[in-house]
């Protein structure tokens, strides 16, 4: 009973925690928001959004196209060929893209900002800058912040475009429906604005992956070994952010 | 003279974007004791590798004659290279997996580094900078093959503690075998060696007696002695 | 001038394929370190799967409000969907979200500790004393990864269907019982499951280790290799899941 007790007690001290380093973060990034190094932002955004297009571009195709061949089985057993455009575009639409270009993105981008942040500070950089009076939350932590929410945003933009050509291309090539009946479905049934829930999603979960990635990052036991564990944390708070989010806006929109 | 153990003809090495090695080529006897010199990035690690035969010349030839027996090679490595998931006296018995008496062999020399059951009984990660650097020297030792590589043997140990590994390390030399020590400071190995290679940027600039090679100004300048 | 681009590297470059032939080989023949084997499970068996659970309850919960939404506009009632939805967790929600998870959660702690290992020379020591890299290193960490990744998978089904069912009882007027529903899932469907699951299991340890060892070597290599081990594991675990269902499909 007192093992139980301690045990949770721990735990909720953990969350608490949690819960506190994530606020003081999210405090010092709102102050630190209006002032920052626009520089340090485009560098970001060119890092994190340039390098991880090729591997949004190949998820996003592998994307449409499972999407497809699993609405396929169903249009077979059912026959109706002229929703395979409709459930495609809403299932990546709604859901997909955005789910899964985070999820991606935070191997890439989310693991790589957490633990460069992290080998930064096991290499001394960060203290060191601070002790010139570089303000880092201006100079650093804001930049990449906002950088990190942006690239996620336009990302899920792209990848809706590729992943529904993906999915033309399998539906056309795999299940033989005419290229016509494909496209007429799609233009029948969805409009701009079933974009929209999905691009809130996407700005959600850029937010979350920009902010477990540096919180991340800050956490580490600033040592060599401390930025292969940065990486860790960040992807796993960064899977539990987005898929938790997720459930709580597909509630809303 | 005696036969010569190792050739070195034309070695080149190239790692990633740069080239470690250009253009080595040296004959080394049995019995010597040789010594790598060169300021950090000059391509002593690449070397020793290549010896090890953990690397491969991109362009040349490394010639043994005889070639070392498996387990007939050992080396300290810069950087340690103790399993983390093994103690330190786990560690030291690793290259004596199937000998008899393994354990007790690994204990002695642990000892002959200054090494007790306490620190034996540590995971490396628990251990200081000198006292890694001394189990990664007794895992050597412990093996005892008579090709030796040591890879900065004494880099971050004080001035007490590395005269006694460097005695260490005089009597661990087999006569029938090869001796190669690397390191960035070479003014406590250069008695100790019989020959000397200094190389600056992956460029062998010296071969010879270890003697005439440290008094030669180009060396001297290299090492900030003059 | 020689330039560097004109030479081989001296370092040996290891290949993902003949690294999982050699893992692969030294798992059927039963060259497997015992100790290490204890210690990836517990590493990232116990670590991993309450994660996969975790992420899958949540999917369940995300797409049982799809599937709420698409009954109230079609007028149709939910429980209708709940069959389908449990037959498309079983051969797609299921086992993709898990492999994701598993290239994020198991790819990331072997690609940081082999790229660990590889950068403190640990890796070098290992071949200098001529240790089965196979056994000791690729088969226990690959073996953990595949024993992860099977569990996940019926564990995630139950945690899609249930976290669903629940949701679909206590918010929207359906029934847990359909969102458990066997009734549509089919021989073809477990197929999928497992060759999804296998395939995730092997690929994701594979693209982690053969990262760790090729980056680890390099200045920033442990978290070089962690962020590609990630990257390369999701990616196989989407193809796989794409040539494995295009593969099925011909199959009736």
């Amino acid at each position: 009973m007192r093992a139980f007790l301690s045990a949770s007690g721990r735990l909720v001290l953990r969350v608490l925690r949690g819960v506190g380093a994530y606020a003081l973060l999210a405090g010092r990034l709102l102050i630190a928001t209006p002032r920052m190094d626009g520089r340090e932002w485009l560098r970001t955004v060119s890092i994190a959004g340039v390098d991880a297009l090729p591997l949004c571009l190949v998820t996003a195709a592998l994307t449409g196209a499972l999407v497809v061949i699993q609405t396929g089985f169903y249009v077979e057993s059912y026959g109706v060929t002229s929703l395979v455009g409709w459930g495609a575009g809403y299932a990546l639409f709604h859901e997909f893209a955005p789910l899964i270009a985070s999820l991606a993105l935070s191997g890439r981008v989310g693991a790589g900002q957490a633990s460069d942040i992290a080998g930064l500070r096991a290499g001394e950089q960060l203290p060191a800058l601070e002790a010139l009076g570089v303000d880092i939350d201006r100079a650093l932590l804001a930049p990449r912040f906002w950088a990190i929410a942006a690239s996620v945003v336009v990302l899920a933009v792209i990848a809706d475009v590729v992943a529904l050509s993906a999915s033309l291309l399998v539906a056309v090539g795999l299940l033989g429906v005419p290229p016509g009946a494909f496209l007429a479905s799609v233009h029948a049934s969805l409009r701009v604005a079933d974009a929209v829930p999905g691009i809130v999603k996407a700005a959600a979960f850029g937010l979350a992956l920009g902010a477990c990635s540096l919180r991340a990052g800050l956490a580490a036991p600033a040592e060599a070994r401390g930025v292969g564990a940065a990486a860790r944390r960040s992807l796993v708070a960064t899977l539990t952010a987005i898929l938790a989010l997720d459930m709580a806006l597909t509630g809303l929109l | 003279m005696a036969t010569t153990l190792l050739e070195l003809a034309g070695v080149w090495a190239a790692r990633g974007r740069t080239v470690a090695l250009r253009d080595v080529s040296l004959s080394v006897p049995r019995g010597a004791r040789l010594g790598v010199f060169g300021p950090g990035g000059s391509g002593k690690t690449t070397l020793l590798k290549l010896l090890a035969g953990l690397y491969h010349p991109s362009r040349g030839e490394l010639r043994w004659s005889p070639p070392p027996p498996p387990g007939g090679l050992g080396m300290v490595f810069q950087r340690d290279a103790l399993l983390d998931s093994l103690s330190a006296l786990e560690n030291v018995a690793l290259p004596l997996a199937g000998r008899p008496r393994a354990e007790i062999v690994a204990r002695e020399a642990l000892a002959r580094v200054g090494l007790g059951e306490d620190a034996g009984a540590k995971r490396p990660i628990e251990l200081s900078g000198g006292m890694r650097k001394r189990t990664g020297l007794a895992r050597v030792l412990a093996a005892n093959p008579p090709v030796k590589l040591f890879d900065e043997p004494t880099a971050g140990l004080d001035p007490a503690t590395e005269r006694e590994i460097l005695d260490v390390l005089d009597r661990a030399h087999d006569a029938s075998g090869l001796t190669v020590t690397a390191s960035a400071n070479p003014e406590p190995f250069f008695p100790r060696c019989d020959l000397a290679l200094v190389l600056s940027a992956g460029e062998p600039i010296a071969f010879g007696e270890a003697a005439e090679v440290a008094r030669r100004g180009d060396v001297r300048r290299l090492f900030g002695a003059e | 001038m020689t330039r560097a681009l004109d030479l081989p590297d001296a370092a040996p470059r290891p290949r993902a394929l003949a690294l999982a032939a050699a893992a692969a080989g030294a798992l059927l023949a039963g060259r497997v370190d015992r100790a290490e084997l204890v210690t990836q499970v517990r590493e990232l068996c116990l670590r991993t799967i309450p994660v996969v659970l975790l992420a899958l309850a949540f999917i369940g919960v995300v797409f049982e409000e799809h599937a709420a939404h698409e009954a109230r506009r079609a007028l149709v009632s939910l429980d209708q969907a709940g069959p389908m939805f449990f037959e498309l967790s079983v051969r797609e929600i299921a086992p993709a979200i898990a492999g994701i998870v598993l290239a994020a959660r198991v790819g990331s702690g072997i690609a940081a500790e082999v790229g660990w290992m590889a950068q403190s020379e640990q890796v070098d020591a290992l071949r200098l004393f001529g240790r089965d890299l196979a056994a000791e290193l690729y088969a226990p960490r690959i073996a953990a990864g595949m024993l992860a990744s099977m569990l996940a998978a019926p564990l995630g089904i139950a945690a899609v269907g249930l976290a669903g069912g629940f949701w679909a009882q206590a918010f929207s007027g359906g029934h847990l019982a359909a969102f458990v529903s066997l009734r549509l899932v089919t021989a073809h469907d477990w197929a999928l499951l497992v060759a999804k699951s296998a395939a995730s299991g092997f690929a994701v340890p594979v693209a982690a280790l053969h990262c760790g060892l090729a980056l680890g070597g390099t200045p920033d290599g442990v978290a070089r290799s962690t962020a590609a081990g990630v990257v390369r594991g999701t990616l196989w675990v989407l193809a796989a899941d794409v040539a494995i269902g295009a593969t099925l499909w011909w199959i009736p």
